[in-house]
Formats: C-alpha cells, sequence, structure tokens
C-alpha cells in the first residue's frame, strides 16, 4: 500500500489550480508507483485539500487513471478523505471523461464517483463483501456468467477501481484472484 | 487631434459605438486621439477595462497619442475621483495625458469604492496564484455569498486566467477587477486580455481545419466541452465550459467578447444573445453574479 498526501505532494497548497500543477503532481505520482512496482494500491488522502479546479483534476487525475492503464500491473487508485466540494468538481471531470473513480469518506465508507455504471457498483459491493474472490466464485455469487462477470471485473481493474493478481489453476491455466482495498 | 466623446453611461453596449469610432481614425493622419470623460458619470467595471486595453491598443499598435478630457475647469466631477480611487487613471500608460491634470486620490481614500477588487494586472502562472488568493479574500470580505460560492468564482478565475496564459499569447499581462453594484443588485467579474483571441485559437483546432467559422462561432464553439487548439482528442479544453456551467448554477450572467464578435448567455434562463463589432484583438469576459 501506497499513501501519498495531496497537500503535502503540492507544497502545502490546499487550493489546487491550473493545469501545469496537475501534470507536475501526476508526474510524481507516476515516479512513486514506478518506484513501488509491488504494491497493490494507492490511496491519494485529500485531507486538507479544499478545492481543485476542472484543469488540474483532470491532468492529475483523470489522466492518471488513463496513464496507469497503460501499465501491466496496475495498481488500485482509492480516493480518501475528499472534501464535498472538491468531490463534486473530481466527478465532473471525470464524467467528462467517461471514467470514475473509487473513494472513502472519513467513516471508510466507499462510494463511486464519475461515469459509472450501477452493475459497476454492484460488483464493486459483491468484492468488498467476500474480500476476494475470482472471476467464477465471483459470478457465483452475484448469479451471472463467468464471462459477463469476467468483463465486468476487467472494465474495474481497467479504471484501477479494483486489484488483481495471478494465482495457478490446478489445469495449469492462470487465474486472477480479485480485491478491493478500502 | 481627434476628439472621442464618451456617453454618460459607458457599459458593454456603448463601448461598440465608441470602438467604431475610434477605428475611424487607425489610418488618418491624426497623431492624437482624445476621450472626451467630462461628461461621463457611469463607467461599467468591463467597459472600464476595455477602454484601459483600446488605449493601450491605440499607443502600442496605432502608435498614436491618447489623452483623455476629464473635465472642462478646475473642478472635476465626482464620478472622475471615483475612478482614479478604482485604479483606472493609474493603470493607464505613463504616455497619457490629461486635460486638465489627472484626477488624484489621496492614498486614504483609495479603496474606499464599490469595488471589490480594483483593476489589478496578472502578470504570469506565478502570480496567478496570488490573485486567486486575492479575489478569495476580497469577495468573502466584501459579499455574503457562501463558502461554495467562492469557491465556484475562484475556480472561474483560475480556469479564465489559464485561457490567457496558455492561448492568448498576450502582449500585456491580463486583467482581473471585480465590482459590486449595489442598486443593480449584482456583483461583476471581468477578466480580459489583448492576445490573439478566442477565434484565432479555436481556428487552430485539427477539428476546424475544414470550417470556415465566424468570429460568433468560433465564442460558441469555445465553450463547448473539449473544444480546445489541440483538437476533441487532446482531452482538454474544459475550461470555458465549466465556467458556463458554473454561471448557469449561480444565475449569472456571461459575456464574452473576442475580436470582432461578442456572445452573452444567461444560461439558466436559456437566453443567448450575440453580435459582431469592430475587431478588438483578445478576449474580454465578464460574469454578472446576482447578489445574495
Amino acid at each position: 500500500m501506497l499513501e501519498i498526501d495531496i497537500y503535502i505532494e503540492t507544497g502545502k497548497k490546499k487550493r489546487l489550480w491550473f493545469n501545469e500543477a496537475g501534470v507536475q503532481l501526476r508526474g510524481n505520482i507516476l515516479k512513486k508507483i514506478a518506484d513501488h512496482r509491488e504494491i497493490e494500491c494507492v490511496k491519494l488522502d485529500f485531507k486538507r485539500v479544499e478545492v481543485t479546479d476542472v484543469s488540474f483534476a483532470r491532468e492529475a487525475f483523470v489522466k492518471l487513471l488513463s496513464d496507469l492503464t497503460l501499465e501491466m500491473n496496475r495498481p488500485q487508485v482509492l480516493l480518501i478523505n475528499i472534501d464535498d466540494y472538491v468531490r463534486q468538481n473530481l466527478s465532473l471531470s471525470l464524467k467528462d471523461h467517461k471514467k470514475f473513480a473509487l473513494i472513502t469518506n472519513s467513516q471508510d465508507e466507499w462510494d463511486l464517483i464519475g461515469k459509472y455504471s450501477q452493475l459497476a457498483k454492484e460488483t464493486i459491493a459483491a468484492l468488498i463483501e467476500v474480500e476476494e474472490a475470482t472471476a467464477r466464485e465471483l459470478a457465483h455469487r452475484l448469479r451471472i456468467g463467468i464471462t459477463t462477470c469476467n468483463n465486468r471485473l476487467s472494465n474495474l481493474y481497467e479504471m484501477c477501481a479494483i486489484t488483481r493478481k495471478e494465482v495457478g489453476q490446478k489445469s495449469g491455466g492462470v487465474e486472477y484472484m480479485y480485491k478491493v482495498c478500502t | 487631434m481627434e476628439v472621442i466623446p464618451l456617453p454618460q453611461q459607458l457599459t458593454e453596449i456603448e463601448f461598440e459605438a465608441v470602438l467604431e469610432n475610434c477605428y475611424q481614425y487607425q489610418y488618418a493622419p491624426t497623431r492624437t486621439l482624445q476621450f472626451d470623460l467630462s461628461g461621463t458619470e457611469f463607467i461599467s467595471s468591463f467597459a472600464m477595462i476595455q477602454l484601459l486595453l483600446l488605449t493601450e491598443t491605440i499607443i502600442r499598435d496605432w502608435c498614436k497619442r491618447v489623452s483623455f478630457k476629464v473635465g472642462n475647469g478646475p473642478k472635476l466631477s465626482s464620478h472622475m475621483y471615483i475612478l482614479a480611487r478604482l485604479g483606472f487613471f493609474e493603470s493607464l500608460p505613463g504616455s497619457v495625458t490629461y486635460y486638465p491634470f489627472r484626477p488624484k486620490t489621496k492614498k486614504s481614500l483609495r479603496g474606499k469604492n464599490e469595488a471589490i477588487l480594483e483593476v489589478t494586472d496578472v502578470k504570469d502562472m506565478e502570480h496567478a496564484y496570488e490573485v486567486i488568493e486575492l479575489v478569495e479574500k476580497a469577495i468573502t470580505k466584501n459579499t455574503t455569498y457562501s463558502g461554495d460560492q467562492v469557491k465556484d468564482i475562484c475556480t472561474m478565475v483560475s480556469e479564465m486566467l489559464q485561457n490567457i496564459f496558455y492561448h492568448s499569447e498576450s502582449k500585456r499581462a491580463g486583467l482581473v477587477s471585480i465590482q459590486n453594484y449595489r442598486r443593480k443588485q449584482l456583483m461583476q467579474l471581468v477578466i480580459a486580455d489583448a492576445g490573439v483571441g478566442i477565434p484565432e485559437t479555436i481556428r487552430l483546432s485539427p477539428d476546424y481545419t475544414d470550417n470556415e467559422l465566424t468570429d460568433i462561432e468560433a465564442i460558441l464553439e469555445s465553450v463547448k466541452k473539449g473544444v480546445s487548439r489541440q483538437g476533441v482528442k487532446a482531452g482538454r479544453g474544459e475550461g470555458l465550459s465549466h465556467c458556463v456551467r458554473l454561471a448557469k448554477k449561480h444565475h449569472a450572467q456571461l459575456f464574452i467578447r473576442s475580436n470582432s464578435a461578442w456572445v452573452s448567455v444567461t444560461v439558466h434562463k436559456g437566453r443567448g444573445t450575440a453580435g459582431i463589432g469592430e475587431f478588438f484583438s483578445g478576449t474580454q469576459i465578464f460574469v454578472n453574479f446576482p447578489s445574495n
């Protein structure tokens, strides 16, 4: 688990303005992730951050998700301690780019922000309940087909909303164990 | 010397006529243009900034001198001192001359006006952080807008300032001013530059290479989500569209003048008007927020 304090990382700024500053923050976050190749989850802590404009949010966080999609071993990204106002702008930015992100509040309650489907939310809820599961196990629990479940989990993994690791199958093939860090 | 009389009330509407009047002298042999302010009793914050940018354009690009007639005798009207308190004369280029004299105000009187933020130059991105902080403090101190409303206004300032620095290629710094109009029950935020203007920027976009957009069309396109100089694929161009979204949220009127066109939208009422005028390089925007 890697925890990054956005306030500290931006030079103790409570107000996050301008896309250039967002690009810089994204670069710093990506570097830290690259330095910790084995991590499953990156927590971006928004404590003390009071405002972010949409340009900063797009460059720092929306494009971060896009950049991580290109990584083979992409960690889950979890946004924590987000104030309501920041949440609003971040959600708009994610929606504009047809992306979503997993967040938790100070009571450790999770939610999705941005553009997501109810099916995505339902799948995450089921995964949180069982802590970890393969597509087969989760499909059984959700009473859906394995292919459908696999697609849903792949989409969530693409969006860095969940994490996965390879587990060997008895038959010799590769299967993934999925989980959500909250 | 040619005299340009300024009307009793000068807002964005009357300014178009002033501009037209000035342009007839752009290539004329006359070396000095004089703005006659002596009968003017009200200048909106937006018109004040436009007049400032126009004066700079006349001096810099037309290579003419500018003079301001501020009164007819030794006693100036109180309106001239109000303009002085707003920092108007201080912001004009040093080469401007005044008749009969430049209205000055005591330092102790500066700031004692309805301006929330006097005309402020924004020199560069680093300075922009300070200006947004200034905007936030000034609005918090002088209005009853809620914390989230103030954050929204600052967000608009931030998005519009970015457009100045990234796209305008402006020969001068951007300008910001905020004015309270108690009688009209509104607060006017003005952000302006004298750069290449929105139409020129939008026409560089790969999405519009085959379209011959008019200036009005270019402004209307610029407020759409994802439209930027780099094209839709770049995933940018949300600044102005977000400003429109925030204007709608706060029931504000958004007015954009760029190059030869202007567009005014009151999104929550679904009302919009547009028009064309003289070419005036750059982008000048005002947002009228209703008072709480």
